[in-house]
Parts: C-alpha cells; sequence; structure tokens
C-alpha cells in the first residue's frame, strides 16, 4: 500500500514538474544577475539620478522665469524679496572646490538633506500661489511635478549610497523646515516677497543638486575624467 | 541682514541723478545741513547754471548691459558710459554681495575691455547674488546705473569649442562619411563634472543657402553620412553648458569630399542623359519593358566604350556627335574579339534588371562588382582603373565616362550606372546576345567563364588568352553577370552572316574600308550597313530599311532566309528576321550609323 501511494505522489510530482516544464514557456524567467547580486551599476544609477535632477532643475528655473515675469524690472521689489535662503543652514559646499574637498557619502547626504527639505515648503508653495497670479498655474503644476520627481530622487540616491557607501548611509540629516514663515493672515506684499524668495532658493537649491551629482558621478565613476 | 539698511535705502545713495544726491546730502549731513540749507541750495543751484552755460553737465547714467562667465568660475560684467556731459569721465564699479555687508569695488578694470569688470576666481562666488552699480562721474558730479542683481550660475556662455577637425573616412562597405571632431574650450572644467557641455554641429555645402544643423549632446564627436563627393562642405560647432547660454559658432572648418574615381566610357550620347531620356538609353541597351520614346532624332546611341585608363575624370561631352575619341572601327575578326558594337547584353541585363525607375543617378562601381561577392573583382572606387580592373582588358587604355551622368553626379563612378541600367531595364536580353553571337561568342564564353569561375587568377588568364586574340587596342566587353559594361574602344559594325536553325546569327566582323569610317561624312558610303532598329520577342531582329539602294540587296539576301516582319509582334521564334522600320531609326551621325534606340521599343512591351 504505502510504495503505491508514494508511487502515485513521485508520479503526481513528476506530472506537475513535466507540466509546468511545458506550460509556463512564456512565463519571464527571473533576471539572472552576475553573481547573483542583482544592482544596477552604479554608473546606470548615477544617470538615472542625475536624468531627475537636471529635470528638477529645469523646472524650477521655469516656474521662477514664470514669476519673474510679474515683478521684471522691479528693481525695488526684488531688493526687498532677496533674503536668506532657510536652507543656507545646511553647509552646502559653495564652489567647485569646496564641494571637491567634500567627501562622496558626506555630499550624498547633504544632497539628501537639501532635496528632503524642500518637500513640506513644495506642498505648501501649492496654496499659497493659488490664484494669485497670472503664472499661478503654471507655479502650481510645476511645484507638484518637482514634488513628485523628488520623491524619485532621494529614493536614487539613497540607492548610491546603499551601494557605494553602505556605512554612511543611516547618517542622514534633515533641517527642519523652521525658516520659511507661515504666509497666513500676511499682507499681500510680504506674501508675495516670501512666495519670490522660496521660488528663487527652490532654483537654487534644484542647481545645487544638479551641480553636485554631476560633480560626483565624474568623481565616482569616470574617476574625475568626464 | 537685518542690520544692514534695506537695500532699497543702499540704493538710494548711489544716485540716479541730481535729485537724490541731495537727499542723500541732507541725511548725511544731518541737522546742521537745516540750517544752511538756503545758502546750500543757492549755492548748488548757481554752480549748475554756470555749468549749464559752459555746456558742460554730470555725465550721464551708465547701464550695466550684461554679464557673462564663460566657466561658472569667473565672471565679467560690461556696461555703457552713456553721455559724459561734456567733461573727462570716471568709471567705477561697485558691488555687494549677499550676505556681505560691505561694498566693493571692481578688481579688475583691464582683462576683459574697455567699460568692463573681470571678477577672477578669488571674487567669484556661485550661487550668490551680487549687487552691481557703475557710477559715472565727471567734475560736475556722477551718476550711477540701476543696481543689477546677478548670480553667476545663471549667466553661464562658454567660449566656442576648438579644435574642429574633418576627416573623410569609410566604412567597410566602402561608404564614406565626414568624421567630425573637436574639443571642448580651453578653460571650462568639464573633467570633474563642475561643467556639463553639450554641442551642436552645423554643415552645409559651399553652395547650399541653409545649414544643416545637428545636436550632438555631450558627445565631441559625430558623423555624417551621404554627403556628395566633389563637394566642398564647411561645418562649424557651437557649445552651451547644461543651463545656460549656446556660445557662438567656432572656427570654420572645410573640407572637400574626393570623387569616386570610376572608368570613363566613350561612345555614348551625353545628350541623351542630359536630356533625361533614359529610356532611350535602356532601350538601346536593349533593356525591355521601357516606354518608347516619341522623339528619336536626336538620339545617339553607340556602343559603350571603356578604356582603362590612369586617368580616371569624367568626361563630359555634350556633343551629339560621336566624341570621336579613338573611334576607330576595326576589323572584327571571327578570332577576334573586338566587341565592337556589341556587348554582352545578357550579362549587362541580368536577372538584376527589376522594375523600372527614374533614371539612376549614382555610379558606384564597388556596388556592381560587390554583388558577385569575389572581392578580388572589386574595383575599389579610388584606386586606378588599370590596377583593379580584372575584368576589364588589361590594354584597353583609358576609360571614358559613360555620359549618362547628369552633371551634378558626374563626380560618381559611371559603372553604377550600368547596373542600375540593368535595374531599370529589367529582365535579360538573351536576344540581343544571340544578335551578337558570332562576335560574342568569345565574350559569351568568357562572362560565363567569369560566373563560374570566380578566381581572379582563371580571370586574368582568360584576359590573356583574350587579348592575344585581339592584335588591336581593343577589348571585348568582359562582363560578368552584374559587371559594368567595357567596350571596346572603337566601335564597328557586324554584318550578319547568316541566321542558322537555331536563331542565332552568326555575324561577320564588317570589313573596314580604307579609312572609310575615319572621314567624316563617310557614313554616306557606309551602304552595306543595316542598322537594327529593334529586336522582337526573343530572337527577332527588326532592321532598319535604308532608304539606298544598296542595302536592299542584304535585305534581299536575308529576306530570303528569313521572312521579314514589319512592326509586328510575331513570335517566329525560330528565325531572326529583318525588318524594316521608318527612316527614323536610322541615324547618322559622325562617321557611323547607329541603333537607334527607340527603334527598339516597339519590339519591346
Amino acid at each position: 500500500m504505502n510504495s503505491h501511494g508514494s508511487d502515485r505522489k513521485a508520479g503526481t510530482l513528476l506530472l506537475l514538474v513535466v507540466s509546468n516544464l511545458l506550460f509556463c514557456r512564456n512565463v519571464h524567467p527571473l533576471p539572472i544577475c552576475p553573481g547573483g547580486n542583482c544592482q544596477m551599476p552604479l554608473q546606470e544609477l548615477f544617470d538615472r539620478v542625475i536624468m531627475l535632477s537636471h529635470y528638477v532643475y529645469l523646472l524650477s528655473a521655469d516656474m521662477f522665469i514664470e514669476l519673474d515675469k510679474q515683478y521684471a524690472q522691479d528693481h525695488e521689489f526684488i531688493a526687498k524679496a532677496i533674503s536668506d535662503c532657510p536652507t543656507s543652514s545646511l553647509a552646502t559646499p559653495e564652489g567647485k572646490e569646496e564641494a571637491q574637498q567634500v567627501p562622496p557619502e558626506v555630499l550624498l547626504n547633504l544632497i539628501l538633506s537639501l532635496v528632503h527639505s524642500w518637500n513640506d515648503p513644495l506642498f505648501q508653495l501649492v496654496t499659497e500661489v493659488d490664484g494669485i497670479h497670472e503664472a499661478s498655474d503654471a507655479i502650481i503644476s510645476r511645484a507638484k511635478e518637482i514634488g513628485e520627481q523628488n520623491k524619485r530622487l532621494l529614493e536614487g540616491i539613497e540607492k548610491i549610497l546603499g551601494q557605494a557607501y553602505p556605512a554612511a548611509k543611516g547618517n542622514e540629516f534633515y533641517s527642519v523646515w523652521s525658516q520659511f514663515p507661515s504666509l497666513q493672515g500676511v499682507d499681500e506684499e510680504s506674501r508675495d516677497l516670501a512666495i519670490y524668495n522660496k521660488i528663487r532658493c527652490l532654483r537654487r537649491d534644484s542647481h545645487k543638486v544638479d551641480n553636485y551629482l554631476k560633480l560626483l558621478r565624474c568623481r565616482i565613476v569616470h574617476n574625475n575624467n568626464c | 541682514m537685518s542690520e544692514n539698511k534695506p537695500l532699497s535705502e543702499q540704493r538710494c545713495c548711489w544716485g540716479y541723478g541730481e535729485e537724490p544726491l541731495i537727499h542723500c546730502l541732507y541725511q548725511e549731513t544731518g541737522a546742521n545741513m537745516k540750517e544752511s540749507m538756503p545758502s546750500a541750495l543757492a549755492f548748488i543751484l548757481l554752480f549748475l547754471n554756470i555749468s549749464l552755460l559752459n555746456g558742460q553737465s554730470p555725465p550721464g547714467k551708465p547701464e550695466i548691459y550684461k554679464c557673462r562667465s564663460p566657466d561658472k568660475e569667473t565672471f565679467t560684467c560690461w556696461w555703457n558710459p552713456g553721455t559724459d556731459g561734456g567733461l573727462p569721465t570716471n568709471y567705477s564699479l561697485t558691488y555687494s554681495k549677499e550676505g556681505e555687508k560691505t561694498t566693493h569695488e571692481c578688481p579688475d578694470y583691464e582683462t576683459s575691455g574697455p567699460n568692463s569688470c573681470f571678477f577672477s576666481k578669488q571674487y567669484t562666488s556661485i550661487w550668490k547674488i551680487y549687487v552691481i552699480t557703475v557710477i559715472a562721474t565727471n567734475q560736475m558730479g556722477s551718476s550711477a546705473s540701476d543696481p543689477l542683481y546677478v548670480d553667476v550660475t545663471y549667466i553661464v556662455e562658454p567660449e566656442p569649442p576648438r579644435n574642429l577637425t574633418l576627416e573623410v573616412k569609410q566604412l567597410k562597405d566602402k561608404k564614406t562619411y565626414l568624421w567630425i571632431k573637436w574639443s571642448p574650450p580651453t578653460i571650462t572644467d568639464v573633467k570633474t563634472g563642475w561643467f556639463t557641455m553639450e554641442y551642436e554641429i552645423r554643415l552645409k555645402s559651399e553652395e547650399a543657402d541653409e545649414w544643416e544643423v545637428h545636436f550632438t549632446g555631450q558627445q565631441t564627436h559625430f558623423k555624417v553620412f551621404d554627403l556628395y563627393p566633389g563637394q566642398k562642405y564647411i561645418v562649424q560647432t557651437r557649445c552651451k553648458p547644461d543651463h545656460g547660454y549656446w556660445s557662438r559658432w567656432g572656427q570654420e572648418n572645410s573640407i572637400e569630399i574626393p570623387n569616386v574615381p570610376g572608368p570613363k566610357i566613350k561612345g555614348f550620347d551625353t545628350h541623351l542623359l542630359e536630356k533625361g531620356k533614359s529610356e532611350e538609353l535602356l532601350t538601346a541597351l536593349g533593356c525591355q519593358d521601357f516606354p518608347p520614346t516619341s522623339d528619336s532624332e536626336d538620339l545617339l546611341v553607340e556602343f559603350l566604350e571603356v578604356d582603362d585608363n590612369e586617368d580616371v575624370q569624367l568626361m563630359p561631352s555634350h556633343s551629339k556627335e560621336y566624341p570621336g575619341q579613338g573611334v576607330k572601327p576595326t576589323h572584327l575578326d571571327p578570332d577576334n574579339d573586338s566587341g565592337h558594337g556589341s556587348y554582352d547584353s545578357h550579362s549587362l541585363l541580368s536577372e538584376k534588371c527589376e522594375e523600372p525607375q527614374v533614371y539612376p543617378p549614382a555610379f558606384h562601381i564597388p556596388e556592381i562588382l560587390e554583388k558577385p561577392e569575389n572581392p578580388e573583382a572589386n574595383i575599389p572606387p579610388t584606386q586606378d582603373a588599370r590596377s583593379s580592373t580584372p575584368y576589364f582588358h588589361a590594354d584597353v587604355s583609358k576609360w571614358s565616362t559613360w555620359p549618362l551622368l547628369p552633371s551634378q553626379h558626374m563626380t560618381r563612378s559611371p559603372y553604377h550606372s550600368i547596373a542600375d541600367v540593368c535595374k531599370l531595364a529589367g529582365g535579360p536580353v538573351d536576344t540581343l546576345a544571340s544578335f551578337l553571337d558570332k562576335a560574342g561568342k568569345n565574350v559569351l564564353k568568357f562572362s560565363k567563364t567569369l560566373e563560374t569561375e570566380e578566381e581572379k587568377v582563371a580571370e586574368q588568364e582568360k584576359k590573356k588568352s583574350f587579348h592575344s586574340e585581339t592584335k588591336q587596342n581593343t577589348s571585348w566587353p568582359l562582363l560578368q553577370k552584374n559587371a559594368p559594361i567595357v567596350y571596346a574602344k572603337p566601335p564597328d559594325y557586324v554584318e550578319i552572316h547568316k541566321v542558322n536553325k537555331d536563331g542565332v546569327l552568326s555575324l561577320f566582323p564588317k570589313q573596314k574600308e580604307n579609312d572609310q569610317v575615319e572621314k567624316p561624312g563617310v557614313p554616306e558610303t557606309s551602304k552595306e550597313y543595316t542598322k537594327v532598329s529593334g529586336v522582337m520577342d526573343d530572337n527577332i531582329l527588326v532592321l532598319v530599311p535604308d532608304s539606298r539602294a544598296e542595302n536592299t540587296a542584304l535585305f534581299a539576301e536575308s529576306a530570303k532566309k528569313v521572312p521579314p516582319s514589319l512592326e509586328q509582334n510575331q513570335s517566329a521564334k525560330d528565325l531572326a528576321s529583318f525588318a524594316a522600320t521608318s527612316n527614323n531609326c536610322r541615324l547618322q551621325l559622325g562617321r557611323l550609323d547607329y541603333l537607334d534606340p527607340t527603334c527598339f521599343t516597339h519590339s519591346f512591351h
């Protein structure tokens, strides 16, 4: 009895295996990564991340141009509007030489902080700008898009860190976005000035992120020989 | 910045003209001013009045019109002076940086030229706003420009790329392309990634009006295909940072695309080609399926003649007359494969002949020769014809152009046209092959040998044996299936000796009368010839009746053997027949009579 049963089991198993082989031909095979490590190569990670950062910069530059049209030649307004960017508390390198002296993993973490610290202000911007400008819609759509892309940007940078500098991962520090005052109950002019400054700072920080990443790519992937 | 005066107040004292100056004076001097105000005011007014009477005034307001950074590490600002008020005027540039309280003066007025200020690396910060003003001062007073808010990040405009090099190269399949290379401008730091550059090239041929522009991304090289040989092309490049302005177009560079040399084929009427009557040409070659053309008067179809020559120039011949270059009819001995007036049409019009097209503009030897897939048989376009032509008789002395070429494409190898002719014509023409039988026997044999034997040695042997049979400097068109036509130098006639039972014409070479054919006007006397006006079906020759009586004998003779068919599509497949057609088919040019290709047309569907 027992042998008979086990024979049947074996037969069933065999049948299952064979039928799987026959019927599952259209199933995509699992990707086979070299060495069993299914990681994207670092160069490709960087390329993708830089595509995102480049795009985010273009969006923020467009946003600024749209807004600036409203105040073209109004030097007084511009003079009043320019004030510190809240992210200036982050010790981001202020030039090429400075940036090259920062260790890559530290710079990557700085970038993470910079990008992350814009999540909330972008969100707020959408409500702040609503309806007050001709350019409002253009600004709002871009602000939303930047918000989306920033999330992917963060993921990508974290992947790079995890792959290239696994030890440094987890040392992220985020700046607290407390210095952007709330615009509720504020007079029109102050509100406009604040919005102008915010968008100006966004454009600048996007440019920093993009430039840092391009520096890092040439340094890490191409050994400073782009 | 809370301790600083708001920028608007600071600006005030840089002055917009006379009034604010006075206002600032008031602010600075404080209470004392109030007491002496009336006298101070009077004094100033007096002073101004006096200078106005002199025609002098404080300077006009300068204007900073442009600031640019070529590398994101330095930058320059330029200003327009404004009026000088008739007095020597000094200009000074002052600036302050975002986050700093102090005002500085321009560190360098010289490097970037007059009315400029250059900020070297030491003085340049990126991601910071500079507030820059220019003040014009003369004896009468001063005037300040509007302040300019500048962030170096966004004013980047590089120098153009350098080291633009052009080179014509070839792919394995002999396709030529232009290889363009350049370097980024010197001062930009692209290597570390601080600067990311994108490029654009533009090119045009010398005569063209419009540029062809190509964006090349971040790469510093580019390939351009499909350029016309013999033309000179001008190329320029420019570059742009990832976020910034395009540079100006850089130094021009130009290159001439070398001609693809090809054999010259004599004995063809270039007029035919220039007028675009390609169908007539093709029918002359016996290509089927071509629409008949109406006017054949000015057509001249001769044999194709190719001389082997180092000099592979194309020969634009505009004369209707036979070019006459070395065109000498010679004896066509039965043993002499001179190939006059004939060609291996079978090999010319091989099965490669397909649907008719517009007259082919491009000729390209290698393309033809590649088909047999015998690399040794290929004629590389740039080599001299002599060394590279296993197909052609070594003794052929010079190439002449196949005048199929339209002027613009004269620079291409003419042989391509022959293959294209094949393509246009469609279908093999066995009839002509049979027509040329006697004279062509050797050729056919040869060509078959070529077809079956793809070794160069064998070809050469054949060639040599061929040569030994020819005393004169002639060659038979040596054609492989897809080979270009080669024609003997002098055209000649064949006399139809008889038609055998297989429908094969046996031909005698025409006996040359003394210098008869070399004299102009001689054709009048070459009355024993008859022109083949067409070929019907597979093996019926349609001949032109000669109005002269002498020709009738020939007709009569032939008529005994062959029932004539007159412009009909009879299918007398076992017989060659002669048919009389209109005199239109007859062409007399120079010394020789020629086949009128249009007369062939009616014989083809």
